[in-house]
């Protein structure tokens, strides 16, 4: 069982970019969320659709060439870190499921794990 | 109870007062202002009790919007607590535009926003701009509007403390002051009434052109900021920008992509305007 994980309400989230922060305003609590990288990068990789992990950090380094900080950190540590972040402040919705489900999807995406 | 009713940019007042010559101290200072039939807001300048009406007179400022432990104000505060009773109102009860805790001033159609904490200068700087070529458009509150994101003024009784009372009666020896407060909650206070031509215009906007965050007492220093700090720290300036949800964040975020912003730390009145003249005429 793998944890897997999706936007809550993709349409109720707004992004504005300022410099070296990202602003996120859920017009559902109307809370405004400060971020930065890859936090934002993650919010627009996942989308409706359940995504574990490891599928987000394929998808985030083919999208935004992105990799592990300079402490050597697991790139899908630090992804799994934010995902779980989103899901206690209510953006993301996450759940347990097996890995098969989702092979379809990154077919769609033309990713391979 | 006596009453007076004043209009202050886009916003109206009654002033109640259990004591006459409260209200006569109001109109003496608020004599150039419109007198509106309806007003927004009502602010009450009550005694604490029917006795300290009358022995050692007692101001409890109550309203439409009222904090219940709000510390009275001897009678001769009373000034002060109309103030405070107006701040008050506006700062948890206006929704027409966002607000944010901040002076202004307007030269050649476009406003200069300042803000920064209590004794950064900026009531004394917009003062100051407004005696010397620009249009005093505020000192507690700039509004943004919310659909054009112009700076609407809000030209009260400038609120002068502690050494900015000696500066401006300098500054402006002609102008009319009020009273001398002392030892208020917040320091000395002396209330300057606005230049006429910032009451006269009191209903037009400018597009504000430049946003800064003066501080006094510091070394001479000009510093860029950015947009990302100018929006966390006006997220602090702001008392309804939670509130206004979507159309406070559209606000505040054009705001501080459209306008630049600066740091100034300034050690007199000259010194902080010449910087700000640079600044300005380098937009």
């Amino acid at each position: 069982m793998i944890a897997e994980y999706k936007i809550r309400d993709a349409q109720s989230l707004k992004f504005q970019t300022l410099d070296y922060i990202s602003l996120l305003y859920d017009r559902l609590s109307g809370i405004t969320h400060v971020v930065t990288d890859p936090a934002p990068q993650i919010i627009q990789v996942l989308g409706q659709n359940y995504l574990s992990s490891k599928q987000v950090e394929t998808i985030l380094q083919r999208q935004f060439d992105m990799t592990a900080d300079e402490n050597d950190n697991s790139f899908e540590d630090i992804i799994t870190a934010r995902l779980d972040e989103f899901v206690e402040l209510g953006l993301v919705e996450k759940k347990f499921t097996n890995m098969k489900s989702n092979e379809n999807i990154l077919a769609k995406k033309d990713i391979s794990l | 109870m006596h009453e007076i009713r004043i209009t202050i940019g886009h916003a109206s007042f009654r002033i109640c007062s259990a004591w006459p010559k409260v209200i006569e101290q109001l109109e003496t200072y608020y004599a150039a202002y419109p007198k509106p039939q309806i007003v927004d807001f009502t602010v009450r300048l009550e005694a604490i009790s029917l006795l300290r009406r009358y022995i050692r007179p007692s101001v409890m400022i109550d309203g439409d919007f009222m904090l219940p432990e709000a510390a009275p104000l001897p009678l001769e505060q009373a000034l002060l607590g109309a103030e405070m009773g107006m701040n008050l109102q506006m700062a948890l009860g206006w929704y027409r535009q966002l607000i944010l805790h901040a002076s202004s001033a307007e030269k050649d159609g476009r406003a200069l926003i300042m803000t920064g904490e209590s004794g950064s200068g900026k009531s004394t700087l917009s003062a100051l701009l407004g005696n010397r070529g620009w249009r005093f458009m505020g000192d507690e509150f700039a509004f943004i509007d919310l659909d054009s994101g112009f700076a609407v003024p809000y030209p009260r009784l400038i609120s002068l403390k502690n050494q900015a009372i000696a500066a401006m009666e300098q500054e402006c020896p002609n102008a009319r002051f009020g009273p001398l407060l002392k030892d208020t909650p917040k320091g000395d206070i002396r209330h300057m009434v606005p230049p006429i031509d910032a009451i006269r215009k009191m209903d037009h906007s400018a597009k504000p052109a430049m946003l800064l965050f003066p501080r006094f007492g510091f070394d001479a220093e000009i510093y860029d900021i950015l947009p990302s700090e100018a929006f966390m720290r006006l997220t602090h300036a702001s008392t309804n920008f939670v509130a206004l949800g979507e159309v406070g964040f559209n606000t505040l975020t054009r705001f501080v992509c459209e306008v630049p912003a600066y740091g100034i730390n300034y050690q007199s009145g000259d010194e902080a305007e010449d910087m700000i003249n640079k600044l300005w005429d380098k937009l």
